[in-house]
């Protein structure tokens, strides 16, 4: 099963991304069919069914970007009036969704979510 | 004012992989916007793929009235969207895969979940995937919805088949008269 | 007055005045007739038979339970359900032709069936050459020998007088074997079969590596017995209810039908709605969906032949006046179904 054989890596990355960039609140890893491989937080947000969520979001990102043609989708972003949400593809199986609460952090929600997607990319390609 | 009901909506509900996105994909004219994604877990064994937000179809009528075709993620994770998709629905369609470890407690989920459609909506469950003779068989069905005293249409199909959704269709379209 | 499809008349051992007299009283009373009856000894639809002779009495007790014979006598001693009084009078005569179109339609449909040929709807066709009854009586018919092959466990070939064999049962495989069969949509010739009475169809008994060798070769499917079980009674009911039910009779299905292995038109969807949500008596049933009582009587016999059906206590209690009120908003959703389904059958 996808979700725990990433879960030691996935919890490292998350606790570094946490630790590097003070506005990101929580983050969490799961798999594209909505199951939840980590997370990390510093509040005491109710993640579990964002997990789910996540998926049929970035399914859906997915296919709307193939419905215009418009390539592969890098990332949904919703900002609300208490925080931010971004969503992106780590590889084809598994999401990361990273939580401000920040509403001016976005640019840093973004580049620090990136480079951990990436990092964490490289990491499980080995798995 | 009379409001002119002017799209049908249809949703096929489920368990997974009982052949909701299937059976759109047999109607549907247009091809199916699809959010299956690949399956990690135990479930992979079952289906390379699933459905995590929903499967949408089209069928233009004569009169340029259009069919829609909604299908709903099957695992229960996902429930949170089944009342999102099920909204301004005409019929619903619940198929259950006779193949599955307990397929009538699936069956169970999903009356449970839509109870409070029934009473007013056409409902029709199929079950599927009977020709693999892996599952208990229709009686093991008829004696849940009787335990639950509930009057629902409910019979073999094979959603591959178009003449199975047409036949399908046809018992939603004759519960209209009784709902 | 449609004159392309004349009601024939043919007489037997009537006397000359009395043929003449018919003839003239037939003209008259023709004005007061929504039918046209003509004398055609040829191809008649009823025979008028004059049984005050020996020779009419003899034809008439040999032929009388064809149903379409007219006893033509000075009292009706033979009590004939169709009986005209010598000496023959002009409003007798038309009370009588008026009576035998609305009590025997059947006798003038098996003709003008036969000349159409094509495009006629078999369930139409009322053929009542064998004495009918009131009941449906299943062992008259295919439905019969199939219980009784069950019954006896005896693989059985079945087949019509002149033409190839067209099922086969198998009872230990609990199956039915014959060539593909669409029942959404059966031929007029499958119908046939399947409402045939006993006399005309003929059994064999065989062995199961026969029909496994017949099958193979003829490229036969296999059904479950179900499947014909429902179609002969369907087919063969004609109207008539199973002995011991009524119009009023209250009735609940069990669970549907599974209309894949069912022979069934469209209508049958209807009538399975309505007897499955709840407890309804078989004349609301024809109330409710417009369709004639006789549909529905087919309906609950094949249902009941298939013990989908639970009969239920005398006590309904759906006011029509609620169904009417319900009915507005269905009609429209029904409407929205109705061309979903001319979309996908392409019809
Ligand atoms: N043998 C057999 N296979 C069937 C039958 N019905 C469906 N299938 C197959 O079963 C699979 C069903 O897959 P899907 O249509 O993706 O199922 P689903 O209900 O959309 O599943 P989720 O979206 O994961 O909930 C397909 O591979 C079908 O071809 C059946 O009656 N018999
Ligand atoms: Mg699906």
């Amino acid at each position: 099963m996808l979700s725990k054989i990433v879960e030691p890596q996935a919890s490292l990355h998350l606790k570094k991304l946490l630790e590097d960039c003070d506005a990101i609140k929580a983050a969490m890893v799961v798999t594209v069919d909505g199951n939840l491989c980590a997370m990390q937080q510093k509040g005491t947000y109710a993640l579990e069914r964002l997990a789910t969520m996540g998926s049929s979001l970035m399914s859906l990102g997915d296919t709307i970007t193939g419905e215009l043609k418009m390539g592969f989708c890098n990332r949904i972003i919703s900002e609300n009036e208490q925080g931010i949400v971004a969503f992106m593809h780590i590889n084809n199986e598994l999401v990361l969704i990273s939580i401000t609460t920040e509403k001016n952090s976005l640019g840093m929600l973004l580049s620090h979510s990136k480079r951990c997607a990436e990092n964490l990319a490289k990491a499980v390609s080995d798995l | 004012m009379r409001i002119i009901v002017k799209e049908i909506k249809l949703v096929f509900t489920g368990s997974m992989g009982a052949g909701k996105t299937t059976a759109i994909s047999t109607i549907s004219e247009i091809p199916v916007v699809n959010t299956d994604v690949r399956t990690t877990d135990k479930a992979r064994l079952r289906k390379e793929t699933t459905t995590v937000a929903l499967d949408y179809g089209e069928l233009t009528l004569d009169g340029g009235q259009k069919l829609k075709l909604y299908g709903t993620p099957g695992q229960q994770r996902f429930e949170y969207m089944w009342p999102i998709i099920i909204k301004g629905a005409l019929g619903l369609i619940i198929l259950v895969d006779d193949a599955a470890d307990d397929p009538v407690a699936d069956l169970a989920i999903y009356i449970k979940f839509f109870k409070s459609y029934l009473e007013d909506m056409p409902t029709v469950i199929g079950i599927t995937r009977t020709d693999l003779k892996q599952g208990p068989g229709m009686p093991a069905y008829y004696d849940y919805l009787q335990n639950q005293d509930l009057q629902l249409p409910i019979f073999p199909v094979d959603p591959r088949q178009r003449e199975h959704l047409i036949m399908i269709i046809q018992t939603l379209a004759a519960m209209v008269e009784v709902v | 007055m449609d004159i392309t499809h004349p009601h024939n008349i043919a007489t037997h051992a009537l006397e000359k005045t009395d043929k003449i007299f018919l003839v003239s009283m037939l003209d008259i009373a023709q004005k007061n007739l929504d039918v046209y009856w003509v004398l055609n000894e040829d191809s008649p639809h009823i025979i008028f038979v004059n049984v005050d002779v020996p020779e009419g009495k003899a034809y008439w007790l040999a032929n009388h339970t064809k149903n379409n014979l007219i006893a033509l006598a000075q009292y009706n001693f033979l009590k004939a359900d169709f009986f005209l009084e010598k000496p023959i009078r002009v409003q007798k005569l038309i009370d009588l032709l008026k009576r035998i179109s609305t009590e025997a339609p059947h006798l003038f449909l098996k003709t003008e069936m036969a000349s159409k040929n094509n495009d006629v709807d078999i369930d139409l066709v009322l053929d009542y050459s064998e004495s009918e009854t009131e009941v449906f009586d299943p062992s008259l018919y295919l439905t019969g020998l199939l219980i009784k092959a069950v019954q006896s466990r005896t693989a059985q070939r079945f087949s019509l007088a002149n033409s190839s064999s067209f099922l086969f049962i198998l009872p230990e495989q609990d199956s039915c074997f014959t060539k593909n069969l669409d029942f959404s949509n059966l031929t007029d010739e499958q119908k046939m079969c399947y409402r045939s009475h006993i006399k005309d169809i003929q059994t064999e008994v065989v062995n199961a590596n026969t029909i496994a060798s017949i099958t193979q070769k003829q490229g036969l499917k296999k059904y479950p017995i179900e499947s014909f079980l429902w179609a002969s009674t369907l087919y063969a009911s004609r109207g008539r209810l199973l002995t011991g039910y009524s119009t009023k009779s209250v009735v609940q299905l069990k669970r549907w039908p599974d209309f894949s292995i069912f022979a069934h038109d469209p209508e049958h969807f209807r009538i399975a709605a309505f007897m499955l949500k709840k407890p309804i008596r078989l004349e609301t049933i024809a109330l409710k969906t417009g369709l004639s009582i006789e549909h529905i009587n087919n309906f609950f016999n094949a249902a009941m032949i298939n013990q989908l059906i639970d009969i239920k206590s005398n006590n309904e209690n759906i006011t029509h006046k609620q169904a009417q009120k319900e009915s507005t908003k269905a009609t429209e959703k029904q409407s929205l179904f109705k061309s979903v389904l001319k979309r996908l059958t392409g019809e």
